[in-house]
């Protein structure tokens, strides 16, 4: 039998991280919970090495790296030449007509699944750890070939110029970043956005904090729009703080993709969710923590059409980065301490100097 | 090699007899041949071994002493690159050697326990210096009362060593403490705004933001200010303006507002009179010397300071005060909000770097050697009675031990020879010193150049007391074009024309006149008085946190530190022009 690159949800598990990646894993784990999660399918990371090995992606990648000789010297400008020229590489080579197929069918299914043909689908990156927001999502992709084709752009995104500069900085290869993709059915949000079950300033983990937009998740994680803010006692589930935004603007699914949309005044400084909500998903973010065993950062949205509850569902959870709040004096102690990790010593300008002591 | 064998090297190549004889600091005489094969470099402490120290300041004070406080704060604080300082004498001189971690590894082993031990100090500077200063009084005022009513032999020994635990402990290890972690401060600060906005600490915007404190030294000035305007209001100004410094004493008894005056002055003495003039012991305080306030109330008198209404740095400091909160507000504005916090903690900190370095001067060196000095002069004159050495002053020929195995059976224990030979020695190092300027080596290294002494020995300790001020600040590198006569560092922005006056010893300071330009060796807490008189200050040593660049800040006159050749070049009566803000000094009227 051919071998499989492509799972559905319920097929996986938390489990399976360095195979499909961490979001692909979380959803698959959620899915196995019984939780609500939009259907949807994950493509493993062999898929990736088995597409640059065999379309020699690898090899031009590895040719066009020795020719740069050392990164490091070469300053910021770098990154970018790089990035167009590897990024290109991956998206303009053809996939492997067995992965395409496996895809394909995949994609097929779910639509026929959900009874709709040509389904918007969410194509998301998922590396083996956690770098939020280093690598690119695309929403709302329609038909077969348009999947394929962000498929290769998720895995070529381990090469933004952000991306690379990370892993030089770190030490670590140029070449790296291996990604995962999860391919999922789009909510039909009316709002959506994120829950920390842990508040995560000042890393009280008593309570819940929910921020929340009219439309799609993306509206509120861009981080530009004041959103609705909810804080919930986690013991007692009563909703401590309700201060609603000034959402001017959201975003929504367009014809295909997404797009900004004013948000009607009216509706720009009315709470976009109920009460009901709001405990429906600060109790998920609960049942997450206690799963994973840790708090969790996790993206919500609420369907437009269904009733409650079931119009709440989950899209991605992950360990909630609480900010590292040094206080000021270990702050200063930490710099001062750089400050003599990092002498460096210019000989050639002691020259010019001349010394009377 | 092995110490052990280079030493034996040393004397089978050369029998130093003389050198022997010249041992006030055993074990610590700097002995190039043994010496620079450990350490490859010594480097002269120029801020305080010019000129040169007396035999007993040099031993105990700074290469016992000192030694001991470099190495007791590089440890307590577990400095990553640096465990301290290895002080060695000679000539008078105190150089140091830095002890240096170059393992990284260890190095960045060292910086947990660094951080961790920095941090109460940058939490609460001001709690520990309060807490460090009530129990420095106390200790203080215990050494003056030490020697009961009639002191038996072992009473002047228990003395002596309580001095040299008084000196060596308390006053080295205290006096570090605050030094190496305010001065940490301003470096970091420095730092943050050279990456951030390109601003060193020689622009005024940061300056402005350390500066307009009070301190003890200040008011202590402000006391002979008013001293001052009490005796021109009694009509004595006549007696300050004519008679010198030494006659108006005798003067003062004639009248009795005079007396009623010198009653207040003696009593003011007994308060503030604790306090000496350099960084040797041999120095005499206020209190044993009262010439040295009256020549500096004399010259408050002439230069019509006294007739004053205001105490001139009260109303300078006020604007200071001022400006201070506007660059503090305006630099906050600029830093991101979430470092605000801690860059407002961390201009807190600098600002302690400014305001602790002018006042510790007071608290630990001036007044521990005014304390340790008077002393040893009783110790002194107990062995000068029983002929163990001609004159009680003599007592500064001999280094601790020697004065340890005297003090038992003095008159069977004649020293006079030591002490005569190390005068001799001592007198002619002084005098030559007066003559020809600093003549001993600055460096000696096994490297091949000072830059690369420099670059090896002494920039990878990252010590921030060795980088700020004992070496001076290394120069920076000066555009031609700039077409000055002297460059120096700026220590207080502002411009400045006038005729110069060279002193190179702070008692002719009497001859100093309104609006004339102040060009001296390096300046101490006993030319404070030049800055409320002086149009400018230009001085030869120096770095952004010495002295003179502190209380240039403190009076805003123009300052010009670190030129080396200032007090060489310039000629008292020249026409000058100082651009402090770029370190440039014109010579306009050129021979």
């Amino acid at each position: 039998m051919e071998k499989k690159f492509v799972l559905w949800f319920e097929e996986g598990g938390k489990e399976l991280v360095n195979v499909i990646g961490k979001k692909c894993a979380n959803l698959c784990e959620m899915t196995k919970l019984g939780l609500r999660v939009p259907p949807g399918f994950v493509i493993s990371i062999e898929a990736y090495r088995k597409f640059i090995e065999e379309k020699k992606v690898l090899e031009k990648m590895q040719e066009y790296i020795q020719t740069l000789g050392e990164i490091k010297e070469k300053g910021i400008g770098i990154f970018e030449e790089m990035s167009q020229v590897l990024r290109r590489m991956i998206e303009e080579a053809e996939m492997p007509s067995y992965l395409e197929e496996q895809i394909s069918s995949y994609y097929e299914t779910l639509c026929k699944k959900v009874g709709v043909s040509e389904l918007g689908v969410s194509v998301r990156s998922a590396g083996v750890e956690s770098r939020p927001g280093m690598f690119e999502t695309y929403l709302n992709v329609k038909g077969k070939e348009e999947v394929i084709e962000k498929v290769k752009k998720v895995w070529a995104s381990a090469y933004t110029p952000r991306a690379i500069a990370f892993r030089v900085n770190k030490g670590l290869p140029v070449l790296g970043d291996e990604l995962g993709v999860a391919v999922v059915k789009m909510v039909n949000a009316k709002a959506a956005g994120v829950c920390f079950t842990v508040e995560p300033i000042k890393g009280d983990s008593s309570k819940i904090l929910i921020e929340a937009n009219w439309g799609l998740g993306e509206g509120v994680v861009s981080g530009g729009e004041a959103v609705d803010r909810y804080v919930v006692d986690k013991s007692s589930l009563e909703i401590i703080e309700k201060v609603p935004g000034n959402k001017t603007k959201c975003v929504v699914r367009g014809e295909r993709g997404t797009k900004w949309q004013e948000v009607p005044p009216e509706k720009q400084k009315v709470l976009c969710l109920a009460d009901e909500e709001v405990r429906e998903i600060a109790q998920l973010g609960i049942l997450l923590e206690k799963h994973f065993g840790v708090p969790q950062d996790v993206e919500w949205a609420i369907d437009l059409d269904l009733p409650f509850p079931q119009n709440v569902f989950l899209l991605q959870t992950r360990p909630a980065k609480v900010m590292e709040r040094r206080s000021p004096e270990e702050e200063i102690a930490k710099r001062i301490s750089t400050l003599h990790r990092r002498i460096t010593i210019d000989k050639a300008r002691l020259k010019e100097i001349e010394f009377k002591f | 090699m092995v110490r052990e064998e280079l030493v034996e090297k040393w004397e089978k190549e050369k029998p130093h007899v003389e050198d022997a004889l010249w041992d006030e600091a055993p074990g610590y005489d700097l002995i190039p041949e043994v010496d620079l094969e450990i350490f490859n470099s010594f480097f002269l402490d120029g801020t305080h071994s010019c000129p040169p120290l007396s035999p007993l300041g040099l031993e105990l004070v700074w290469a016992r002493g000192c030694t001991h406080g470099l190495k007791y704060v590089n440890t307590y604080f577990n400095f990553p690159r640096c465990y301290g300082w290895e002080g060695r004498a000679k000539d008078g001189g105190i150089y140091w050697a830095f002890i240096i971690e170059r393992d990284e590894e260890k190095i960045k082993e060292r910086e947990k326990g660094f951080m961790e031990a920095l941090m109460p100090f940058i939490r609460d500077f001001d709690g520990i210096w309060e807490k460090n200063k009530a129990y420095i009084t106390k200790e203080q005022e215990r050494m003056k009362t030490f020697l009961p009513e009639r002191p038996k032999n072992w009473d002047y020994l228990h003395y002596h060593w309580a001095l040299e635990k008084f000196i060596i402990q308390t006053h080295w290890e205290l006096h570090f403490l605050g030094m190496q972690s305010s001065y940490s401060g301003w470096i970091l600060l420095e730092e943050e705004c050279k990456k951030r906005f390109g601003i060193t600490d020689k622009s005024t915007e940061f300056q402005d933001m350390l500066r307009g404190f009070d301190n003890e030294v200040y008011r202590i000035d402000k006391e002979m200010w008013l001293l001052a305007k009490e005796a021109v209001d009694a009509g004595l100004g006549e007696v300050f303006k004519e008679k010198s410094a030494k006659e108006i004493i005798a003067a003062l008894e004639e009248t009795q507002k005079g007396k009623d005056w010198k009653k207040k002055f003696e009593e003011f003495l007994e308060r503030r009179g604790w306090r000496t003039i350099g960084f040797d012991l041999y120095d005499l305080s206020w209190r044993e010397d009262p010439t040295i306030p009256l020549g500096k109330i004399k010259t408050l008198v002439m230069t019509g300071e006294a007739e004053k209404k205001e105490f001139s740095l009260d109303k300078i400091r006020s604007e200071l005060e001022r400006r201070r909160e506007d660059a503090v507000k305006r630099m906050l504005e600029r830093v991101p909000e979430p470092d605000r916090e801690w860059f407002s903690s961390l201009i807190r900190l600098a600002q302690k770097a400014s305001s602790y370095s002018e006042e510790h001067d007071l608290f630990f060196e001036m007044t521990f050697f005014a304390i340790a000095g008077w002393g040893y002069r009783k110790i002194g004159e107990w062995l000068a009675k029983n002929g163990c050495i001609d004159r009680p002053e003599d007592i500064f020929m001999l280094n601790g031990r020697e004065i340890e195995n005297a003090i038992m059976c003095p008159f069977k224990s004649d020293f006079r020879w030591i002490a005569r030979r190390r005068r001799k020695k001592w007198e002619y190092l002084k005098e030559r010193f007066a003559r020809e300027g600093e003549f001993r080596p600055p460096v000696y290294t096994k490297r091949a150049s000072i830059e690369e002494a420099v670059a090896e020995d002494l920039l990878p300790s990252m010590d921030p007391i060795c980088i700020k001020i004992v070496v001076g600040e290394l120069p920076e590198v000066k555009p031609q074009e700039i077409g000055a006569d002297i460059m120096g560092i700026c220590g207080c922005p502002g411009e400045a024309e006038g005729y110069a006056r060279v002193i190179t010893d702070y008692t002719q300071l009497k001859d100093l006149r309104p609006g004339e330009i102040l060009v001296c060796p390096q300046t101490g807490p006993e030319w404070t008085v030049a800055f409320g008189i002086a149009a400018a200050v230009i001085t030869d040593r120096g770095g952004t946190l010495s002295h003179a660049a502190i209380i240039g800040r403190e009076y805003n006159v123009p300052t010009v530190v670190n030129t080396f050749v200032g007090t060489s070049k310039i000629k008292t009566g020249q026409r000058i022009k100082v651009k402090a803000d770029i370190g440039a000094i014109y010579i306009l009227d050129k021979e």
